[in-house]
């Protein structure tokens, strides 16, 4: 699973929300995209996934080419993104959910088997299985939005603020379980509006802000660059990480 | 006794609306638009029971086989139409992101050119036709007359909405179609295959359709060119008072419409019957003064990715 984006741009009419990102994604790596609010992150996720159209620009999956490919193609290629907000279907039960997830692959033998595994790993999903999603706790939905892409058997998820309007201690156990995740191998590319959250989970870390990267690099030696936050952050000031 | 016949109507002609704004409902819960040319797929399938032909007088073709085999043509005969209308009029603006608004111009075009198709081949004066005679004679139960063809469409009615309940709810395919109505994106996101999902709703649009226009034209032997036009009119007002994007509404809606167009029948004073689509609307208004969203409201007509 190597991804590769060169020179994306992406338009909403007359507005660019990308203008030119290049960044890349190894087997196994967790790379952040953090910056502030409106700088494309959300807009790069959903370009790769096929959600929305690119302008110009190549994003390849290992070596082929899937920008501008639908959305379903590009499940099917092996890419989850679980999109800001979570989207859990509210009406539909938690299994249904899951189920769901598994909508691009044809053994139902096999696709059981995986949701018994989700229920070993997340019981609280288990416990809720027969109720409609939209019951579920904030934490608890994003732990269904994230099992339902692993249903998919992806090896490439994208995660799209997955702290976002989470408790503290709640956004502890969805860091746990991602990094649990990671340790069987999948590969992740999580956008991650704190800064401080961004570089303690990752590998590698990409600053975007306005559409473009500002700057990208190891987390280990970013985290020692001082003047990080004040370069992309201190126009705002806000940032609750302020201090790194 | 004449109450319970007029409720043995009220429920057919409910049933029948019900079935009618299933066929709007199911489209526009996937893709907020409302196909107009639904009632055309009524009017196709009924006048594929007879000979195409200019004459006033009715050749029966398809009306003419044994009832089984008459049935599964006319299924087949709409169920191909509908795909093929979404196939030419509606895939390909979907894929350039065509607005609801552009859709629903779309189907009044495929509406227009259906009709105008019939009136060309056919003619446009109406042509009587007779497919199940057997089904009109009343039925006499401890003296009541009680026509066969109302007890038909109840029943119908019953099995078909029962058989979307069960297909929507516990099949993989039926379990994607909700999922769709209620966030198309993010179903694709998951590798729901959106043109599959969306013709299989024109199909069962099409079976819908297809089963209308043998009720209907076995009950009133009439083949009209614009017969389908207050069909889809009525399962339209169904789906609004049921509330947009609601399937369960829009039955409700269906059966609310024709029982009280019933009662306003049977309780309006003689000189006022021939205004009683009057006093529907009216109530409709009022309805919808009282509950705008419709009787039950679908929170997934706003939430969208
Ligand atoms: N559907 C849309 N239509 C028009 N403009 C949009 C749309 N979605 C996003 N934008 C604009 O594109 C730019 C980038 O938005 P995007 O959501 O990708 O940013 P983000 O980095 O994810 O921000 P946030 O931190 O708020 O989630 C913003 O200026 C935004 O206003
Ligand atoms: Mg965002």
């Amino acid at each position: 699973m190597h991804l590769k984006i060169e020179n994306l741009v992406i338009h909403y009419g007359r507005i660019a929300a990308v203008r030119g990102v290049s960044l890349h994604v190894d087997t196994g790596e967790l790379v952040c995209v953090t910056g502030p609010n409106g700088a494309g992150k959300s807009s790069l996720l959903l370009a790769i996934a096929g959600a929305i159209p690119l302008t110009s620009g190549s994003i390849r999956l290992d070596g082929r080419e899937i920008g501008g490919t639908v959305p379903e193609a590009i499940a099917r290629r092996g890419i989850s993104l679980v999109p800001e907000g979570r989207h859990i279907f509210n009406r539909l039960t938690v299994e249904e959910n899951l189920y769901l997830g598994a909508s691009s692959r044809d053994s139902r033998a096999e696709v059981r088997n995986d949701l018994e595994r989700i229920f070993q790993q997340l019981p609280i999903l288990r416990e809720r299985a027969k109720s409609l999603a939209g019951s579920l706790s904030g934490g608890e939905q994003q732990q269904l939005a994230i099992a339902r892409a692993l249903m998919s058997r992806s090896q490439l998820l994208l995660l799209d603020e997955p702290s976002l309007g989470l408790a503290p201690k709640i956004i502890g156990q969805i860091y746990e379980i991602i990094s649990d995740l990671r340790r069987s191998g999948l590969t992740f590319l999580i956008v991650e509006e704190s800064m401080t959250r961004a570089l303690d989970m990752s590998d590698r870390v990409y600053v975007m802000a306005s559409g473009v990267i500002r700057t990208s690099g190891r987390s280990s030696d970013l985290a020692s660059d001082e003047n990080l936050n004040d370069a992309y952050f201190g126009l705002t000031a806000a940032s609750p990480d302020g201090s790194g | 006794m004449h109450l319970v016949q007029n409720l043995v109507d009220a429920l057919s002609l409910g049933s029948l609306y019900a079935l009618c704004a299933l066929g709007i409902g199911l489209i526009f819960g996937i893709m907020r638009m409302i196909n107009f040319a639904y009632g055309e797929y009524i009017t196709f399938g009924a006048y594929a029971l007879v000979i195409p032909s200019g004459s006033t007088v009715a050749q029966k073709f398809i009306g003419d086989f044994p009832i089984p085999l008459m049935v599964i043509s006319i299924i087949a005969v709409v169920v191909l139409l509908a795909i093929a209308t979404e196939r030419i009029a509606f895939r390909p603006l979907r894929k350039r992101e065509a607005t609801p608004a552009t859709l629903l111009v779309s189907s009044f075009a495929v509406s227009y050119f259906l009709q105008n198709f019939i009136l060309f081949v056919h003619s446009g004066r109406p042509k009587s036709v007779n497919i199940l005679p057997e089904f009109i004679s009343p039925l006499d139960i401890i003296g009541l007359h009680i026509a066969i063809i109302d007890i038909v469409t109840v029943a119908t009615g019953f099995v078909l909405v029962t058989a979307l309940w069960l297909f929507l709810r516990y099949t993989i395919v039926g379990i994607q179609m909700l999922a769709a109505a209620e966030n198309f994106r993010m179903a694709r996101l998951l590798g729901v295959r959106a043109d599959r999902v969306i013709a299989i709703a024109f199909a069962i649009t099409g079976l819908l359709a297809a089963v209308i226009s043998l009720l209907v034209v076995a009950k009133d032997g009439v083949l009209d060119f614009r017969m389908g036009v207050p069909l889809v009119i009525v399962a339209f007002v169904a789906t609004v008072i049921g509330g947009m994007g609601s399937l369960p509404g829009a039955v409700l809606g269906g059966y609310l419409i024709g029982m009280f167009s019933v009662a306003l029948q049977a309780l309006l004073p003689a000189d006022l019957r021939a205004a009683r689509d009057a006093f529907l609307f009216a109530a409709v208004i009022l309805v919808l003064l009282f509950r705008p969203h419709g009787l039950i409201r679908s929170r997934n007509t706003i939430e969208r990715i």
